[in-house]
C-alpha cells in the first residue's frame, strides 16, 4: 500500500518534472484548455482553421528570426540588430526587384544581410566588444539606413512578390497552407538538425558552455562563433524578404519591438542565456507561444491596452521564474 | 630636443585618446560654428541646454544602473507613465501632490525592478535585461489605460501648473535655463554620492564583482535594489522635465530614450561590464548626443541619417573604449 503511494507520488514529481522541461509546450497546452473552457459558454472563433492558420501565420517571422538569433544566444550572446535588419531587408528587397529579377534580389538581400552579420561578428568575436551593445548600436544604424532609402514611407511591391509567401505551390496546391509556413517549418528542420547532429552544431554548443575550454579542445571557437552572428543575421534577412512578401510591402518602421520580443521568445523556448543550452526548435515553440496568447487574449479581452499590459506580466512572469530556476540549479551545484 | 618632441607628441596623443570624447565635442563645434554661424548664438546654445532636461536627467539614472551591472531597459515606459502620472495627478492632487508622487512612483518602479531581479537571483545582466523589458511594457500599457490613449495637455487642468511652466521655461540671468541648473545641482549631489559615500562605492564594489563585495560584508541584494530605486527616481525626474518643456505628456513619448540613454552612458565611459564609470563623464555623453543632433539640423542633414550615425558613434565608442583598455593593460 505503501509502496504505491510512494510511486504514484513518484510519477506526479516525474511528470512536474517533464512539464517543467517543456514548460512553453504546457504553457500552450493550457492556453488551448482555457480557450476550451471558454468556447463552452461563449461563441469564439479560436478553433476556426482561420484564427489556427492565423497564429501559424502571425509566427512564421519571428520564428523564422528566433532560428537565427538561438545561435546567437547559444554562443552567450545576444542579436539585437535583427529588428533594424528585419526592416532593412525587407525595404532592401523590394528596392533591388525594381531592377533585377526577383530571385537575383533575393540572393543580394542575403548577401548584404550575412555581411552584416560578419561586421557583427568581426566586433563582437575578433574584437572582443560586448555584444549587446555593439548589435544595439548596429539595429539603430540599419533601421536609419532603411529610413532613408524609403524616406519613411512605405513601399509597394509588385502584386506578384505576394505569391511568394502567400500561394500554396509548395504542398503542389493540395492544402490551403500557405508558402510561408512551409518554408518556415523547413527553415526550423534544417536548422535544429545543423544544431543538433554536424560538427558545427556540437562546437555552438561547446563554444556556448565555456569559450576558452572549447578553444583549448581545438573548435575553431573564432570562426564558428562568427558564423553564428552571420547565420543570425542571414535568418533575419530571409524572415524580412518573407515578411515583405507577405504584407506585399516594405516599411522601415517594421520590426522596432522584433529584437526584444524575439530574444525574449529564445529564453522562454528554452535556450539559457547563460549560453551553450537549448535547440531552434524550442525556440520556436516559444514563439509560437507568445502568438498564441496574442490570439487568446484578443479572443478574451477587448481591449488592445489590457492585452499589452498582459503580455508584460507574462514576460515578467516567466523570466523570473526561469532566473529563479537557474539560481536553484546553481545553489543544488 | 629631437627626444623630448617626440616624447611631447606621444603625450599630446595619449593625452587625445584618455580624453577621446571632449575632443570630438570641440571638433564637432568648431566645425558646425565655421560652417553655420547661427550655431553660435545664444538663443541657439540655450536651445542645447533647454533640450538637456529628459535625456541627461535619465542617463543620470541609467549609469547608476550600468555601474552596479544591470542595464535598464524599462526607462521608455517609466518615462511614459509618469509624464501621464504627473498631468493627471495635477488635478486631484494640486501640482506640488502631482510632482511628489510622480517622483515616489518613480522610487517604487525602480526599487519593484530591483526586487524582481534580486528575488529571482538574477546576477547576470541578461536576466536584468529582460525583466526590466518585461516591466516596460507593462509600465507602458499602463500608461495607455490611464491616459485612455490620449496626449494628456497640462492646459487642460483647471488647478495652477506654475512649477512645471517654471521648470519648463525659467532662465537664470536670461541665458541658462532651469533645466540646466537643476541637472547640475543633482548631477554634483549623485557624484557626491558615488564618489564620497559608503553606499556609493558599495554600489561600484557590488558592480564590479559581485562575490568579492559579497565576502567583503556588502548587501549586495540592498544595494541593488538602492541604485534601481534611484535610477527609477531620476527617470521620474527626466519624465517631469519632458512634460515641463513641451507642456503635454503623450503616453508613447518615452519611445527611443534607452537607446539615447545607453548611448550617452557608453560614450562617457562607463563600462557594461560593471563596476566603473561616473557620472561626470555621462554628462560629456549627453553633451555630445545632444550637440550631435543640433549641430547636424544645423548642417541639414536628414533626421534618418541621424539614426546611422547614432549607431555608428556607439559602436565606435566602445570600440575606442575597448582599445584604450588593451592598451592600459
Amino acid at each position: 500500500m505503501e509502496q504505491k503511494a510512494y510511486t504514484l507520488q513518484d510519477r506526479a514529481r516525474g511528470f512536474g518534472a517533464f512539464l517543467y522541461g517543456h514548460k512553453a509546450i504546457a504553457a500552450i497546452a493550457l492556453l488551448y484548455l482555457i480557450m476550451l473552457f471558454y468556447s463552452f459558454g461563449n461563441t469564439t472563433s479560436f478553433f476556426s482553421s482561420y484564427s489556427q492558420t492565423l497564429i501559424f501565420q502571425k509566427s512564421t517571422v519571428n520564428i523564422i528570426v528566433a532560428c537565427g538569433v538561438t545561435f546567437a544566444v547559444m554562443v552567450h550572446s545576444i542579436d539585437l540588430s535583427i529588428g533594424g535588419m528585419l526592416a532593412l531587408s525587407g525595404v532592401l528587397v523590394i528596392k533591388f526587384m525594381e531592377f533585377m529579377p526577383a530571385w537575383l534580389a533575393i540572393i543580394c538581400t542575403i548577401a548584404i544581410g550575412m555581411l552584416v552579420g560578419a561586421v557583427n561578428g568581426f566586433f563582437i568575436v575578433h574584437q572582443k566588444l560586448e555584444g549587446f551593445i555593439v548589435t544595439l548600436g548596429m539595429g539603430v544604424l540599419l533601421k536609419g539606413v532603411a529610413l532613408q532609402l524609403t524616406n519613411a514611407h512605405p513601399i509597394s511591391a509588385n502584386l506578384s512578390f505576394n505569391d511568394l509567401a502567400m500561394g500554396n505551390h509548395l504542398v503542389f496546391g493540395l492544402a490551403k497552407i500557405p508558402n510561408m509556413v512551409i518554408i518556415m517549418l523547413l527553415i526550423v528542420l534544417i536548422f535544429s538538425l545543423i544544431l543538433r547532429y554536424t560538427q558545427f552544431g556540437r562546437n555552438i554548443y561547446a563554444i556556448g558552455g565555456d569559450y576558452g575550454v572549447a578553444e583549448y579542445a581545438g573548435v575553431p571557437a573564432v570562426r564558428q562563433k562568427w558564423m553564428a552572428f552571420v547565420l543570425s543575421a542571414g535568418l533575419t534577412t530571409v524572415a524580412g524578404i518573407v515578411n515583405s512578401s507577405y504584407l506585399c510591402a516594405g516599411n522601415a518602421n517594421y520590426g522596432d519591438m522584433t529584437a526584444m520580443i524575439v530574444n525574449c521568445a529564445v529564453v522562454v523556448g528554452g535556450t539559457s542565456m547563460a549560453g551553450g543550452v537549448g535547440g531552434v526548435w524550442q525556440s520556436a515553440i516559444g514563439v509560437l507561444f507568445f502568438s498564441a496568447l496574442e490570439i487568446t487574449l484578443q479572443n478574451l479581452v477587448p481591449n488592445a491596452y489590457i492585452i499589452q499590459l498582459i503580455q508584460g506580466f507574462v514576460i515578467v512572469a516567466i523570466l523570473f521564474l526561469d532566473s529563479y530556476d537557474n539560481k536553484r540549479k546553481r545553489e543544488r551545484v | 630636443m629631437k627626444k623630448t618632441q617626440k616624447i611631447d607628441s606621444q603625450t599630446v596623443i595619449r593625452f587625445i585618446m584618455d580624453h577621446m570624447l571632449v575632443v570630438i565635442l570641440i571638433a564637432l563645434a568648431i566645425i558646425t560654428a565655421m560652417v553655420e554661424p547661427k550655431f553660435l548664438k545664444v538663443s541657439n546654445l540655450t536651445n542645447i541646454m533647454r533640450q538637456f532636461g529628459a535625456l541627461s536627467f535619465v542617463a543620470l539614472g541609467l549609469t547608476f544602473a550600468i555601474i552596479c551591472g544591470f542595464i535598464d531597459l524599462s526607462i521608455p515606459g517609466m518615462l511614459n507613465i509618469c509624464a501621464v502620472m504627473s498631468v493627471i495627478l495635477v488635478n486631484p492632487l494640486g501640482q506640488v501632490g502631482a510632482l511628489i508622487m510622480t517622483l515616489i512612483f518613480g522610487l517604487f518602479a525602480g526599487f519593484l525592478n530591483g526586487a524582481l531581479i534580486t528575488r529571482s537571483g538574477g546576477t547576470t545582466q541578461a536576466e536584468g535585461l529582460f525583466i526590466t523589458f518585461g516591466m516596460s511594457q507593462v509600465w507602458s500599457a499602463a500608461a495607455m489605460l490611464i491616459s485612455d490613449g490620449k496626449t494628456q495637455q497640462l492646459r487642460w487642468c483647471d488647478k495652477p501648473y506654475t512649477i512645471f511652466k517654471f521648470m519648463g521655461s525659467y532662465n537664470v540671468f536670461g541665458v541658462i535655463p532651469i533645466a540646466m541648473v537643476l541637472f547640475v545641482a543633482v548631477m554634483l549631489i549623485l557624484n557626491f554620492y558615488h564618489k564620497r559615500t559608503y553606499s556609493g562605492r558599495c554600489m561600484s564594489l557590488a558592480g564590479g564583482n559581485k562575490t568579492a563585495a559579497d565576502l567583503a560584508g556588502i548587501h549586495v541584494n540592498v544595494t541593488i535594489m538602492r541604485t534601481l530605486a534611484i535610477g527609477g527616481m531620476m527617470t521620474a525626474m527626466g519624465a517631469l522635465m519632458l512634460v515641463s518643456r513641451v507642456t503635454n505628456a503623450s503616453p508613447t513619448v518615452g519611445l527611443g530614450y534607452d537607446n539615447d540613454a545607453i548611448l550617452s552612458v557608453v560614450v562617457g565611459g562607463t563600462s557594461l561590464a560593471g563596476g566603473k564609470g561616473n557620472v561626470l563623464g555621462t554628462m560629456l555623453g549627453v553633451l555630445l548626443v545632444t550637440l550631435l543632433s543640433n549641430c547636424m539640423n544645423l548642417l541639414g542633414v536628414s533626421s534618418h541619417m541621424q539614426y546611422v550615425m547614432k549607431g555608428a558613434v556607439l559602436i565606435f565608442a566602445i570600440w575606442a573604449d575597448n582599445r584604450k583598455n588593451l592598451q592600459s593593460n
